[in-house]
């Protein structure tokens, strides 16, 4: 009797079910996602052999971009798409924690949900527009107020030399900065949301002040997973295109000085591509797209593991 | 015996629930005074009220007053800061700081008093483990991370920093409930010693815990103080009909 039960339920198990065709189906969309990406590094690689026979390293160290002359370097915006990146999330860290600190810790309830709705709606908001409100009024107020400033008082500092253009790479740097302040704050926020009642009660009882009790546990227990939000954040910035090209003055230069235009590796390749009349140009462009795709990679790769660490930590806690 | 700490008609509501009606109950000093009751009575929410922690909870409201040593720590000239350093807690899990080394858990609450001495702090730490009977078992690893101890060396270490503040009061929320019996003993026996120098209120499930460490012994039922008085006395001959009936095992 015993037996007969066992081997039917036996039997079941071998039918083609539901689950394996489910398991099937889920396999090949990962598999899928793989594919897509492998096969556009190979094609991007592929298209971008030109460029990278005819200058090889060159092509990273060189600071001329020239269309005409077949001469192609891409150092200036490799240069403009990580300092407007790295100012950028510079200035939006200390803001985004702040943000994500007032939501989780300090706001009432509600009054902490609205703002944090709010923010998470900056996020929304398309890129394009930023990039027209960026063109329209924030380029010409540096031009006219911030940036004559900065160059009268503090003109000697390398930095703040030169004419107000009012599109800059100061223009640039404020955009990014808007635009990776809800990602990161939405991040921290969850991260600090994880942080256990225990460990904030701990602080509290020893006669921590709330800023105490932040700095004692929240923070510490936070780290890695802030670090991996601006991690992302900086993804973010280096990969944007829009915004930045309306408003970075698309110079391919090298300069100091914050006021001056630059120009970054996603907008020449929405610059150029259309106009990219020779095959060593478009090869150029696809070689600038394969080095934003790596940097890009590689700093995911870089959030995903902070923040496998934050999880692990988690687990270790009591 | 000195009355430490006081509460007169103390209420706690959470929204619309009332957790702790009209409790007015004196917990004398160096002793211990066990709060026994069944889950749900208000025994942690009358031991958080003590040290005013509901003013973490968002909805918690406390009325009626608590005074210590006379001076009720729910006016409004009171920092509740000022109040928290004087009465210390420990929880019911063992919550060590898990990204500061034991002797930085010990000496962080120290710490908040202002910038210390490198030798004080050697000395506080040292001092204040040995208080918990830990420093034997720990002081060759004092930097090591202080999740890598035991459960009960960890709720040692919670005592420890706890006392490094040098409180008065030391209120634990069943502290030995999430440890096994030679951790819990340990405990137990350090609760003995530390009365000496602090008062100590304790709530605790055990009814054997509070029989072995108390002085004094309250017992909550939904809510309100049934009967309070000398350990032996509230074990032996309690004076109210629902007393008898918990110690003795026949509900709760």
């Amino acid at each position: 009797m015993l037996q007969e039960t066992d081997t039917r339920r036996w039997q079941i198990e071998k039918k083609l079910s539901g689950d394996f065709v489910f398991k099937g189906l889920t396999v090949v969309f990962a598999f899928t996602i793989l594919a897509i990406l492998l096969l556009m590094v190979e094609e991007m690689h592929r298209e971008s052999l030109p460029a990278l026979a005819k200058f090889g390293w060159r092509f990273v160290t060189g600071r001329e971009w020239d269309a005409v002359q077949s001469s192609f370097g891409a150092l200036p915006f490799i240069w403009g798409s990580v300092i407007s990146s790295v100012l950028a999330l510079f200035l939006a860290t200390p803001l985004s924690v702040g943000t994500a600190l007032f939501i989780t810790e300090i706001a009432p309830q509600r009054f902490g949900g609205v703002v944090s709705a709010l923010v998470e709606l900056l996020a929304a908001i398309p890129s394009v527009i930023y990039g027209l409100w960026g063109v329209l009024v924030m380029a010409p107020w540096l031009q006219q107020s911030v940036e004559p400033f900065l160059s009268e008082r503090l003109g000697f500092i390398p930095v703040f030399q030169g004419t107000p253009y009012g599109v800059s790479m100061l223009a640039a740097v404020f955009i990014l900065m808007i635009m990776v302040v809800p990602i990161i704050t939405a991040i921290t926020r969850e991260v600090l949301l994880t942080v256990p009642q225990s460990q904030k009660e701990a602080a509290v009882a020893l006669g921590a002040t709330r800023w105490e009790m932040i700095r004692m546990t929240v923070l510490p227990y936070g780290r890695s997973g802030i670090l991996g939000a601006v991690i992302l954040g900086l993804g973010r910035a280096i990969g944007e295109t829009m915004a930045v090209t309306m408003v970075i003055g698309n110079t391919p230069q090298i300069s100091l000085s914050l006021l001056s235009p630059a120009y970054t590796m996603p907008s020449v390749i929405a610059n150029e591509f259309a106009e990219a009349s020779s095959k060593l140009h478009s090869s150029a462009l696809m070689e600038i797209g394969l080095i934003l795709l790596v940097v890009t990679l590689i700093i995911n790769i870089l959030a995903r593991l902070l923040l496998w660490g934050v999880s692990r930590q988690r687990g270790r806690t009591p | 015996m000195n009355h430490k700490v006081l509460l007169y008609s103390l209420n706690v509501h959470f929204g619309a629930t009332h957790a702790v009606k009209g409790v007015t109950l004196a917990f004398p000093e160096n002793s211990v005074t066990a709060i026994i009751g069944p889950s749900g009575c208000g025994k942690s929410t009358v031991l958080r009220a003590i040290n005013r922690m509901h003013d973490l909870t968002p909805g918690a409201r406390v009325s009626g007053s608590i005074a210590l040593d006379g001076t009720n720590i729910y006016a409004n000239n009171v920092d509740p800061v000022a109040i928290r350093r004087r009465i210390g807690m420990v929880f019911q899990k063992p919550n060590p700081f898990p990204a500061m080394s034991i002797y930085d858990n010990v000496i962080s609450g120290y710490k908040l008093n202002g910038r210390i001495r490198r030798d004080d702090a050697d000395e506080v730490v040292e001092s204040s483990l040995k208080r918990v009977a830990l420093w034997d078992e720990v002081k060759d690893r004092l930097r090591a991370n202080a999740m890598e101890l035991s459960g009960g060396q960890q709720q040692r270490l919670c005592i420890a920093r706890t006392i490094a503040v040098k409180p008065e009061v030391i209120l634990m929320d069943e502290p030995c409930s999430a440890l096994d019996p030679i951790a819990t003993m340990k405990i137990e026996e350090l609760i003995e010693e530390l009365k000496e120098k602090y008062t100590i209120i304790i709530v605790t499930h055990n009814m054997q815990q509070a029989a072995r460490v108390s002085d004094v012994t309250a017992f909550f039922y939904l809510g309100e103080l049934v009967e309070c008085g000398d350990t032996p006395m509230i074990f032996t001959k309690p004076e109210k009909r629902q007393t008898e009936d918990y110690i003795t095992g026949r509900f709760g």
